[in-house]
């Protein structure tokens, strides 16, 4: 007998809310779906052909920074008071960065804009010895970036970010690393994954994604 | 147990899959995805009376891409009804997935303002009837299960089975999802739907 996604994603007798499911798996993204941004420098976003590769986004501008970012064009589904999204990302690099940063979660705009940036995620960066929570409102200065404790490196992580009226749960791997209160965004939210890297000399920075899910609970 | 065809359709992005083909079988209807919270993909009728649109899945070719049997599907989606003198149907069809005649050959849930209650409807390119279930209708959002068996279809709403329908079943062997939305007076009318998975059993 077939089972329904459906009946295994939701009690009996209830009514999904929005949810998505994307496996960066194929000779393109998805673009019905994303929205592809080259902020900045110059950078590339394409399918790895690599082993769980999924998608890359790349900075190799030389002296001088790269931005890039996906996300769903402002259709903003997922609630800033009731929603999770799940996340299997990994940042490399070919050379050592001056500075870089990955990012992933919900964010209400398609913008680079970070610190009152309205978002939840997780972010690496070069100025931090561990991964952390990031999370802001939609004014400047109000943001929080809890350590997680989980030690840098260029492997994928598995991260879950649960959104309520009162908090932000962070969960990497599994176990719940950050949970905090405030700095926490005020509406609507798409899904985003986000890269930037300053190259000193030739090289590339890179951020793979090869799961994104988000739904509302 | 070998796989057999499956689809689902989460209607979260930045626009509706190019795989979906609208249609607009009166007035100019408009297919969004919605910037809502819970928004989904959503149809804005015409203004004009009986402006109508729906999606389902025609090729480059306009030939129907009908991958469900007729006799063993399911097809279950979530969706809901905004506005009032409204029609918003989410089902299977062999046809053109119209509800407004005969030739739609639909199997599906509705959700009419002009009803007290949700109801079952089929077509068979002759005639079209539906049956009243037991949940009444209202504007927010619905799970509902169209399941095609041998010689009936039924009709179950938020996990509850509620109509077995065997009159006017949608012609031919096979059918595809359809969803649609119908402004049965004036005025843009609205329905959203969140999702949509079809699977043959």
């Amino acid at each position: 007998m077939t089972k329904s996604i459906y009946d295994q994603l939701n009690a009996s007798g209830t009514v999904a809310k929005q949810r998505v499911v994307e496996t960066f798996s194929g000779d393109a993204l998805d673009t019905d779906r994303w929205f592809y941004i080259l902020f900045n420098g110059t950078g590339a976003g394409a399918m790895s052909d690599e082993v769980d590769g999924g998608f890359k986004m790349s900075s190799t501008a030389t002296g001088a920074t790269s931005e890039s970012m996906i996300a769903f064009k402002d259709i903003r589904q997922y609630s800033h008071t009731g929603s999770t999204w799940i996340a299997v990302v990994k940042s490399t690099n070919t050379i050592a960065l001056n500075h870089s940063a990955s990012l992933a979660g919900l964010k209400a705009d398609d913008d680079n804009t970070f610190n009152g940036g309205n978002l939840v995620g997780f972010k690496k960066e070069t100025n931090n010895n561990d991964f952390i929570s990031y999370h802001s409102t939609n004014v400047g200065g109000q943001h929080g970036g809890a350590t997680t404790g989980v030690g840098q490196d260029q492997n994928y992580h598995t991260w879950k970010g649960e959104l309520s009226s009162s908090d932000y749960k962070l969960t990497e791997a599994g176990i719940l690393r950050t949970s905090e209160t405030t700095n926490l965004p005020v509406s609507k939210l798409q899904p985003f994954v986000y890269h930037y890297g300053y190259q000193p000399s030739a090289g590339s920075g890179n951020t793979h994604c090869a799961y994104m899910e988000a739904y509302n609970t | 147990m070998v796989y057999k065809q499956h689809f689902i359709e989460w209607f979260s992005g930045k626009s509706l899959p190019s795989y979906w083909t609208v249609f607009n079988y009166s007035g100019s209807n408009t297919f969004a995805m919605a910037d809502e919270v819970d928004g989904g993909l959503k149809i804005t009728t015409g203004t004009g009376g009986d402006n109508r649109g729906l999606i389902r899945f025609q090729n480059a070719s306009s030939n129907a891409i009908r991958q469900y049997s007729n006799t063993a599907s399911v097809c279950i989606s979530v969706f809901k009804r905004v506005t009032g003198d409204t029609r918003t149907w989410s089902g299977f069809t062999s046809g053109t997935g119209d509800q407004a005649v005969n030739s739609g050959n639909n199997a599906a849930i509705t959700d009419e303002s002009s009803q007290t209650y949700k109801r079952a409807i089929s077509s068979d390119g002759s005639a079209l009837s539906g049956i009243v279930t037991t949940v009444p209708i209202d504007t927010s959002y619905h799970s509902a299960k169209v399941e095609m068996r041998s010689s009936d279809f039924q009709a179950t709403i938020d996990g509850s089975l509620q109509v077995t329908k065997s009159t006017n079943l949608p012609s031919g062997d096979k059918v595809e999802p359809v969803f649609g939305n119908w402004n049965v007076a004036s005025g843009a009318k609205v329905g959203h739907i969140t999702y949509m998975e079809c699977y043959n059993t």
